[in-house]
């Protein structure tokens, strides 16, 4: 699994790519963590890159997503892959988070 | 600046996270750090002036200055792994990497070393054993969380599988009977995450799953107890049986929204979730009322061959309080099979990387068995076949529920 962080506005855009699974994901947590702790608050989490997310990944994201909540920003999903959107679908995800098609459609919607 | 270089050394020496020593080429200690002196358990002023190889056994100090010797010629440095002992203390293993002979203008040549105390192998094996030994105690305790026995349900055959990964799991399954056995209670769920801390949670799902559960049957049951002492000449009519529904659903309903509430408020640090189905089931018409909280859907195979996936109705447990679970209803006709799983069945790897998928798993599911013994026995062996000799990844869990054809007398319950 890399982590690719781009800081742009009004989100910054943190670009995961390979297998976010049970080895993997304490590093996509420990990074969300960080990045939310300096302040960056909007995030979007590219996924196009992500082959499989086990529900470990699932775990990472719910954290993120809590942390940049409490903080007063969001945390927005781009460009799943079929198998990783079915289990973000699944497993109730898009009740509780947006989803994109794509980073550019996820930034703009923090414009609006 | 000779002197200043030769403090800084000094100083780096002292600070260092191992045990450092300099000592002549007869083995004579010139200088240690603190490390060193903790490593033997002796203070600076009695360590300096003793020799280094006196600490060591006879076969050691072969070896060592067999190796010092042939390194010298190269300039190598020479690596061992030691038993010190004779300083101060017990014997202590050590990774010990010694320089070769360096040369001092018209001082004696000195060698430097460095000792990374290693724990014992007999230590090690100790430790691993300890931590073993809790985690079969672990283990067994879980195993006291999934159901001894499945209980017998007349006109149904069910059969349940479960097999961790590791020692401990973050997949349940369960089985109960819910007033006084006029209900069935069926549950098939997935902790998120692997190893202990899933353990922990599974317990703790399992548990609140079958008290809240239970509680409110007993309650609701107790509701339309009274409900039929005030309505007696009602008691066929429409709105009473849909009082009886609304009734059962609101259990089920409460059963979930109070383990989400309890979980996402008392453990939301942890942000430890669960994917869960749970269905309650009236075996004397086949009537199933569930909820699919984000598990992986459940297939209802018709006699025939069709099927149904039961998907979906909100999303997994304990993520955010006050989520919406809907409940959905469906008959299990003569014949017809239910199969819950959980993602392990289908995301078990064989030597080659690939998925076992949901496709296979679908196949096997639709193919025509005599009892649910023999379809969960089958799904098991072509799980194995395809995970072959490579590690499996994830815990595995299933059940089938079937419902005989009236008349039948062949009824059966077992767990594997």
């Amino acid at each position: 699994m890399d982590i690719n962080f781009l800081e742009k506005h009004p989100a910054d855009i943190v670009q995961v790519s390979g297998s976010v699974d049970a080895l993997t994901a304490s590093v996509l947590t420990d990074f969300l963590s960080l990045k939310i702790s300096q302040d960056h608050t909007n995030l979007v989490l590219d996924l196009n890159q992500v082959e499989f997310m086990s529900s470990a990944g699932l775990r990472s994201v719910l954290a993120a997503l809590k942390e940049c909540r409490n903080k007063g920003g969001d945390l927005r999903i781009a460009g799943a892959q079929p198998g990783v959107e079915k289990v973000l679908k699944m497993s109730g995800f898009t009740n509780i988070l947006k989803i994109f098609p794509d980073s550019e459609n996820a930034l703009a919607s923090f414009s609006n | 600046m000779e002197d200043l270089n030769r403090t800084d050394t000094a100083n780096i020496f002292q600070e260092i996270g191992f045990a450092y020593f300099k000592c002549d080429p007869t083995g004579e200690i010139l200088e240690v750090n603190q490390n060193f002196c903790r490593l033997v358990g002796l203070d600076q002023k009695s360590v300096i002036g003793k020799n280094i190889f006196n600490t060591l056994s006879a076969e050691d100090i072969r070896s060592l200055k067999k190796a010092l010797d042939r390194n010298r010629a190269d300039g190598k440095i020479t690596s061992r792994d030691l038993v010190i002992s004779s300083m101060g203390g017990g014997p202590q293993l050590v990774d010990c990497t010694i320089s070769p002979e360096i040369e001092r203008p018209g001082l004696t040549p000195v060698l430097y070393g460095v000792l990374r105390p290693l724990p014992w192998i007999g230590q090690m094996e100790e430790h691993l054993q300890a931590v073993e030994r809790e985690l079969e105690i672990a283990r067994d305790i879980q195993a006291s969380f999934l159901p001894q026995d499945l209980p017998h349900i007349p006109g149904w055959q069910i059969t349940a599988y479960f097999e961790a990964a590791r020692e401990v799991a973050g997949d349940f399954y369960d089985v109960f009977t819910l007033s006084s056995g006029r209900r069935i209670g069926l549950v098939m769920a997935d902790v998120v995450d692997k190893g202990v801390g899933a353990a922990l949670f599974m317990a703790l799902f399992r548990s609140l799953i079958r008290a809240f559960a239970d509680q409110h049957y007993k309650l609701s049951w107790m509701d339309v107890l009274s409900e039929e002492g005030a309505h007696e000449n009602e008691s066929a009519s429409l709105g009473h049986r849909r009082k009886m529904l609304s009734t059962g659903t609101t259990a089920l309903k409460n059963a979930i929204n109070l383990t989400n509430n309890y979980i996402a408020t008392n453990h939301g640090d942890t942000n430890m979730f669960a994917t869960i189905f749970i269905g309650v089931l009236d075996p004397s018409n086949g009537s199933l009322m569930y909820i699919n909280a984000g598990h992986e859907p459940p297939i209802l195979v018709r006699e025939n061959g069709e099927f149904q996936r039961l998907d979906p109705t909100g999303p997994a447990v304990g993520m955010l309080p006050d989520m919406l679970f809907n409940i959905e209803n469906i008959r299990i006709g003569e014949k017809d099979t239910l199969f819950a799983y959980t993602d392990g069945v289908i995301d078990a790897l064989n030597p080659s990387g690939e998925t076992f998928g949901e496709e296979q798993l679908l196949n096997l599911a639709r193919g025509k068995y005599s009892s649910t013994d023999e379809l969960i026995m089958n799904l098991v062996s072509e799980l194995k076949v395809h995970i072959s000799d490579r590690s499996q990844y994830d815990d595995i869990t299933m059940f089938a529920l079937r419902r005989e054809p009236t008349g039948s007398s062949g009824t059966g319950e077992s767990n594997f």
